[in-house]
């Protein structure tokens, strides 16, 4: 039985002078986040609660009555601290902190849905801390015409009971003057409540006795007409999917109008950094780290912070309003038969834009198993930043046919997403053995969202990333960087020859000269360096796909992310470094050749790269997010290792077959 | 799907009919999960909608339950 079993705390803990730390307790969707941020706001952290990956949000209040600060501590949304989940244990271990244990616990109660509401502060209550109850919708309630004897709730429950309307403010000043006045040494807990390890039905059984006892008028269990008209047609199989696509399209639309902008500003904020600290600090290896290590590095990550924040603002917004709860039963339909949960639509939409925010987006599945089956296989979708790559390979594939490279271009979107959810239908058989959940979801009220909320919520996953992009990302930025610059080499003496004819000549010439004298040092330097001899030595085992040194060293220097394979190709060819995929250096890369002279990019070869970079794990900023989301290292090595895999057979089946079918 | 006198899967009854939760044959986590939301044994439940998902609402709860859960769900009509 997955039920744990629930004592009482510490029976005659010593009072406390002054109330110092409050737990914030309440079902999914009682505005409980809603007063924390209204409390807290922007002064809030988020972190994991040490050894977990649930999250836990603290804030600090000012007690104007004592001169102090009160800290918050926001634990998940969970129904009872019976059952076995992530969210119940880590409220248990909140609770019954030895070392700093709360004072108080508020439980905020969403009047509309009391009943139910009650049993999980029935249990707090039996446990012996000091309970402060906030009743939370009292506006929505009155709209219901529900009306509630407060005073008797506060009788029956033996604690204080605090009518708000949280959305508003209103209320909430009373409420922290009743924390402040909370009973400091446990009491008695009501006569009629079942002791402490009561099973839900007693709950259950005591919470409807205290509701019949204290509704004044209404009916808590009313139909809601809207409610159920607006699902019928939401969670309909071809009405809901319709609804579904257009709601994703509008977000996407949104995220890629929107991020595009401050996107841009970024870009051009790092490039003049960069430029800045070109002309500051004196040439040589440290204005290199600064310049192309540090800033290039975070660069190329920070670039997707905007995408992050407005994602996961919009999101929030979906989840306040209840759609989002809709839209897991239209996809569970598709999702159920790969082993994914209905609510991984959001992670592996988001993955189309960038994997990081759509593992980070994870979060929204509940249960660890589907949780992990959905970032496993992020990856596989076709992110912006496979985007040139994609162009540069489909276009020397079909070079003089657009129609097929376009049909290409598509069909790697396809190829990722069903290598993804093959996947995860094989993980349902071997790693992750079991079926997705079975959707059991509370289908909350339709509400107008919290703008709030949505910043709050966006504000949070953006430091979350940045933490990490300033951190590890950084550190592999450096490590890459190092690779692909040093040891640095000595002009080839071509290059010097250049240089030498190019004092001589007349302006123009000589910048010409200059200019081919750089290619061929930059195309030394990048051959030299550890990474090329790397390429060089790792050539033989990109052999049987077809690659030669000059590939494969584009293969390792993309790891980091895989955009870099066409500036690194580029390089290759002429020491230019270009990023953008334009007709010029594709004519250029096209009549690349391996070291006999044959050409390097044939059809057989290019089919065989563009199958490889829809496949592998070429984003080490990837890793880290899946390491830091799943809790460790094993996962995050565990998706490099079967996305490499897959990869390199499905490319090198490719190539060979291709080769025997005589394309090559 | 009928089993012993009166008790019936929750997927047989037609939209607005009102029934009590007898036993349900499904796992353990979905089982804590349901009676978490209010589900809990002979509680009163009024069918919303039938098909996928089966909406059931318990007090002012409404509850979603995909399809292959709802046919293990066994009830009595009220």
């Amino acid at each position: 039985v997955s039920s744990v079993a629930v004592e009482p705390i510490v029976p005659d803990a010593p009072a406390p002078a002054r109330v110092e730390r409050v737990a914030l307790l309440g079902n999914p969707n009682t505005g409980k986040t809603t007063v924390f941020n209204h409390l807290c706001g922007l002064r809030a952290k988020t972190s994991n609660y040490p050894g977990t990956t649930t999250n836990v949000r603290r804030g600090t209040v000012s007690d104007k009555h004592h001169d102090q600060k009160i800290e918050f501590i926001d634990l998940p949304g969970l129904y009872d601290l019976q059952t076995a989940s992530p969210e119940s244990e880590v409220a248990l271990k909140v609770l019954r902190d030895p070392a700093t244990p709360p004072d108080v616990a508020v439980v905020i109660i969403d009047a509309c849905n009391l009943t139910r509401n009650l049993v999980l502060c029935g249990e707090l209550l039996a446990l012996g801390i000091p309970v402060v109850v906030a009743l939370n919708m009292m506006d929505m309630a009155a709209s219901r015409g529900l009306a509630f004897d407060t005073a008797a709730l506060a009788q029956r429950l033996r604690c204080p009971v605090v009518p708000i309307v949280a959305r508003k403010g209103a209320g909430v000043d009373a409420l922290l003057a009743a924390i402040d006045q909370a009973p400091r040494r446990r009491h008695a807990a009501p006569a009629e409540l079942p002791a402490a390890g009561a099973s839900l039905e007693r709950l259950t059984a005591w919470a409807d006795h205290v509701t019949d006892a204290v509704v004044t008028a209404g009916e808590l269990g009313a139909t809601d007409t809207f409610t159920e008209r607006l699902d019928r047609w939401l969670t309909h199989p071809f009405a809901g999917m319709l609804a579904f696509v257009g709601v994703m399209c509008g977000l996407f639309w949104v995220l890629f109008v929107l991020a595009s902008v401050p996107m841009d500003i970024i870009e051009a904020l790092f490039g003049s950094l960069a430029a800045w600290v070109g002309a500051v600090v004196p040439a040589g290896p440290v204005q290199d780290l600064l310049t192309q290590g540090i800033i290039g590095g975070l660069s190329g990550t920070v670039v997707f912070l905007p995408q992050i924040a407005l994602l996961f603002f919009l999101i929030s917004l979906l989840e306040d309003t209840g759609y989002l709860a809709r839209a897991a039963f239209v996809m569970e339909r598709l999702l159920s038969r790969f082993g994914l949960p209905g609510q991984a639509f959001v992670p592996l939409l988001t993955a189309h834009a960038c994997a990081l925010p759509g593992i980070m987006s994870a979060r929204l599945i509940p249960n660890r198993r589907d949780r992990l089956a959905t970032i496993l296989i992020a990856p596989f979708m076709s992110c912006s930043a496979r985007v040139p790559v994609y162009v540069l390979l489909t276009t020397l594939l079909f070079a003089d046919n657009p129609a097929l490279a376009g049909l290409a271009f598509a069909g790697c979107y396809v190829l990722g997403a069903g290598a993804g959810l093959m996947t995860a239908g094989l993980f349902g058989r071997t790693a992750l053995k079991g079926q997705a959940r079975p959707l059991i979801l509370e289908l909350p009220p339709y509400r107008t969202p919290s703008f709030n909320n949505a910043v709050l919520a966006a504000k949070d996953q953006s430091l979350a990333f940045l933490r990490s992009a300033g951190t590890v990302i950084m550190a592999i930025c450096i490590v890459m960087w190092w690779l692909s610059a040093y040891p640095q080499v000595a002009e080839p003496a071509a290059a010097t020859s250049l240089r030498s004819e190019a004092q001589a000549a007349a302006p123009e010439r000589a910048a010409e000269l200059n200019a081919q004298a750089d290619l061929l040092h930059a195309k030394a330097a990048q051959a030299g360096s550890f990474a090329g001899q790397l390429g060089r030595i790792a050539q033989p085992v990109f052999a049987p796909l077809g690659f030669d040194w000059q590939l494969t060293v584009g293969v390792v220097t993309s790891f980091l992310a895989r955009e870099v394979f066409v500036s690194t190709m580029s390089v290759l060819e002429s020491g230019t470094g270009d990023a953008e995929v334009d007709e010029g250096v594709v004519s250029r890369i096209r009549a690349m050749t391996r070291d006999d002279g044959a050409l390097l990019f044939t059809p057989a070869t290019s089919a065989a790269a563009l199958i490889f970079f829809v496949l592998a794990m070429q984003c080490l900023p990837t890793l880290t997010v899946t390491r830091r989301e799943t809790g460790g290292i094993k996962y995050a090595l565990m998706q490099l290792g079967y996305m490499s895999l897959l990869a390199y057979v499905a490319a090198a089946t490719t190539y060979q077959v291709l080769r025997l079918a005589g394309v090559s | 799907v009928s089993t012993s006198a009166g008790v019936i899967s929750l997927t047989s009854l037609p939209v607005d009919a009102t029934a009590r939760l007898r036993y349900a044959e499904i796992d353990a986590e979905a089982r804590d999960l349901l009676r978490g939301l209010g589900l809990t044994d002979g509680s009163l439940l009024r069918v919303c909608k039938q098909g996928e998902p089966c909406v059931v609402q318990v007090r002012a709860t409404r509850i979603g339950i995909t399809s292959r859960v709802a046919r293990a769900i066994m009830v009595e009509q009220a």
